[in-house]
């Protein structure tokens, strides 16, 4: 009797595509724990496998559920992270091909309004004023955005339309500096710091300001993020010939414990490795 | 046997090991185009050749972004021996070499081919009005076309007169220009601009188009006059005692190859120019045409007394006219074969 109910009601729900949805949220958690043990991993190579293949997983599900934001969000930070942890030193083509996939998935988010959907890739102008349009709940999709799109940027600086791009980036930064500066370890003052720090003053760089930025991002967090302290020394402290600072950044880098902030494990490995390429080439980089 | 064999390898090692670390000559190179950029890339590709064909004994060590300091700095350095060569543009080459910046005069070119046909025609007399200065010519590598852009429309001179320009301070070219054009211009350092076009001080600047770009000056105007108001110079030098050091096959290699290299970056540079039309226009920057052939007739009178004035500080008169009958002969022989 309650058999003969049942089967009906399966049908109706599994036509109406509501169990696929149920399956997907769970498949979608999945992920979630998946990328989060990723993140506390510590072992670069086992770290490389298990993300590539979450990332398919990742866009295999968008395909059943296109305009799922959180996936979206988890697909932009994720290509973007893997990028730079694992394309960009040893394939730069590979690399911007990633983070402009990155960039993709956090516009899908941000262009769901109407207006930004109109104004992101028309003049500044209208791009700000859209930009507007966002409070502290889009921080998230503003931050990774930008994340995918600066660093894109950075490895395409022969192509006079990515250059164009930065004074978007810059405000898409300064959104989340300003509705929720501490958001991912205060990741937007690192990239301020890294887009305003890596150009002379001459070519509408910034050295002061980037300084400004890169020390909020380590006071925000507690200089536990190494990366930071990383890009700290490629960008300002090259550009501004600070040998000392330099030296003393990456030497923390090398000395700190990867346990130092077990949820960004990965990160700080992949920092450990970048921090050491970098102090070999200090008398490339130096006078 | 085994003896011989062992200070055979041993041998060995030490003139591999030779070969590898003994970089006999080391050119320390600064230049403000930064890391990443079309600029730096092909001066890696440069320094590799020139590593390649001398088996090692030859090399660049390569100070991009500025690092090094603004051109008057790297001049400086140069001087003291703690560089040996960069690369230049018009502030640079002033220094170094007035006379070359008969290439930066305004209206002067109409297309770059006749840039590469003054290259040409003039190259021994610039390569000796650097070798007079105590520097080496090692290859032309060019900003490009200068264009004026503006937040109002700029269509004939009296447009002109009528904004609010910058002038880049101490730069004796644009100064001759603006006052021929009537303008009366606002002397800032270039870090300056980009505030100044916000605030109103200034409502029109002169650039490249990539320099537009990359130095955020497009977000700030809204007009471009489709006329080149010059072509801004650039080249890599090298200090001459350093080169006269270099012995006869190195000096060979370094100079076939700057040529090559550089002529390969004034290509792509011309064609990074073009892509960043491109990007201007979709960023909603207008470009005005001149309105008429009478216009530019006029702004060409202006670049022609513009240029009479430099005559004495730069250059004399008599090279500014045979420079500019070889630009009007290759303009008419161009007319005539189409």
């Amino acid at each position: 009797m309650h058999r003969a109910f049942l089967i009906p009601i399966l049908v109706i729900l599994f036509s109406s595509g509501c169990i696929q949805s149920i399956a997907l949220r769970s498949t979608g958690e999945i992920v979630d724990y998946g990328l989060e043990a990723i993140n506390e991993e510590s072992d670069l190579q086992l770290a490389e496998q298990s993300i590539a293949s979450d990332l398919k997983l990742l866009d295999g599900l968008l395909k059943g559920d296109p305009e799922n934001e959180h996936l979206l969000l988890m697909a932009a930070r994720g290509y973007g992270s893997f990028a730079l942890g694992f394309a960009e030193d040893s394939s730069p083509e590979r690399a911007r091909m990633f983070y402009l996939r990155a960039r993709d998935y956090g516009l899908r988010v941000l262009t769901h309004r109407e207006r930004f959907k109109k104004a992101w890739d028309k003049d500044l102008g209208a791009f700000q004023q859209a930009l507007a349009e966002f409070g502290r709940d889009d921080v998230p999709a503003v931050f990774w955005t930008a994340n995918g799109w600066g660093n894109y940027i950075r490895l395409n600086l022969t192509d006079p339309g990515a250059i164009a791009d930065i004074p978007k980036v810059e405000s898409l930064l300064k959104f989340v500096v300003e509705h929720n500066e501490t958001y991912f370890y205060g990741g937007a003052h690192l990239a301020m710091g890294i887009l305003l720090g890596s150009r002379p003053k001459i070519l509408a760089g910034d050295p002061e300001g980037a300084r400004k930025h890169f020390d909020r991002c380590l006071e925000i967090s507690q200089g536990k993020f190494l990366m930071a302290d990383v890009f700290y020394a490629m960008t300002y402290a090259v550009q501004t010939q600070n040998r000392e600072l330099f030296s003393a950044l990456l030497q923390k880098v090398n000395e700190s414990s990867l346990d130092l902030l077990p949820e960004q494990r990965l990160a700080n490995a992949i920092a450990k490795k970048k921090g050491e390429k970098l102090l070999e080439r200090i008398s490339d980089l130096f006078e | 046997m085994n003896l011989g064999r062992t200070a055979l390898l041993v041998f060995l090692f030490l003139a591999s090991s030779l070969i590898l670390c003994a970089q006999e000559y080391l050119i320390k190179f600064a230049t403000l185009a930064p890391e990443g950029s079309t600029w730096l890339n092909v001066m890696r590709e440069y320094d590799s050749e020139v590593r390649k064909e001398s088996g090692g004994r030859l090399g660049f060590k390569i100070y991009g972004g500025g690092v090094a300091g603004d051109e008057k700095d790297v001049i400086r350095k140069i001087r003291l021996g703690q560089f040996h060569s960069a690369g230049f543009t018009g502030v640079g080459l002033g220094e170094i070499a007035p006379k070359v910046r008969v290439l930066d005069c305004p209206f002067l070119f109409q297309s770059y081919d006749e840039v590469d046909y003054v290259y040409k025609t003039f190259d021994k007399e610039f390569a000796q009005a650097f070798e007079e200065n105590r520097y080496v010519l090692l290859g032309w590598a060019e900003v490009g076309f200068v264009y004026i852009f503006s937040q109002s429309p700029i269509y004939g001179v009296d447009d002109v007169r009528k904004t609010k320009m910058w002038i880049w301070e101490g730069d004796p070219i644009a100064e001759a220009t603006l006052k021929s054009l009537g303008v009366s211009a606002t002397p800032l350092s270039i870090t300056d601009v980009l505030t100044s076009l916000q605030t109103g001080m200034i409502n029109a600047v002169y650039t490249s188009p990539l320099g537009a770009i990359a130095l955020q000056w497009f977000t700030r105007v809204k007009y471009m006059l489709n006329l080149p108001l010059a072509d801004a110079a650039g080249a890599v030098v090298i200090w001459k005692k350093k080169f006269d050091d270099l012995p006869p096959d190195l000096r060979e290699i370094l100079l076939r190859n700057g040529q090559k290299y550089m002529e390969k970056l004034t290509r792509l540079s011309r064609e990074d120019n073009r892509k960043a039309i491109e990007t201007l226009k979709k960023n909603s920057i207008k470009l005005i045409a001149p309105p008429s052939t009478e216009t530019i007739r006029e702004y060409f009178g202006i670049g022609e007394r513009a240029r009479r004035t430099l005559v004495g500080k730069l250059f004399s008169e008599e090279f500014l006219t045979r420079v500019e009958k070889a630009v009007l002969d290759f303009r008419s022989h161009e007319k005539h074969s189409k």
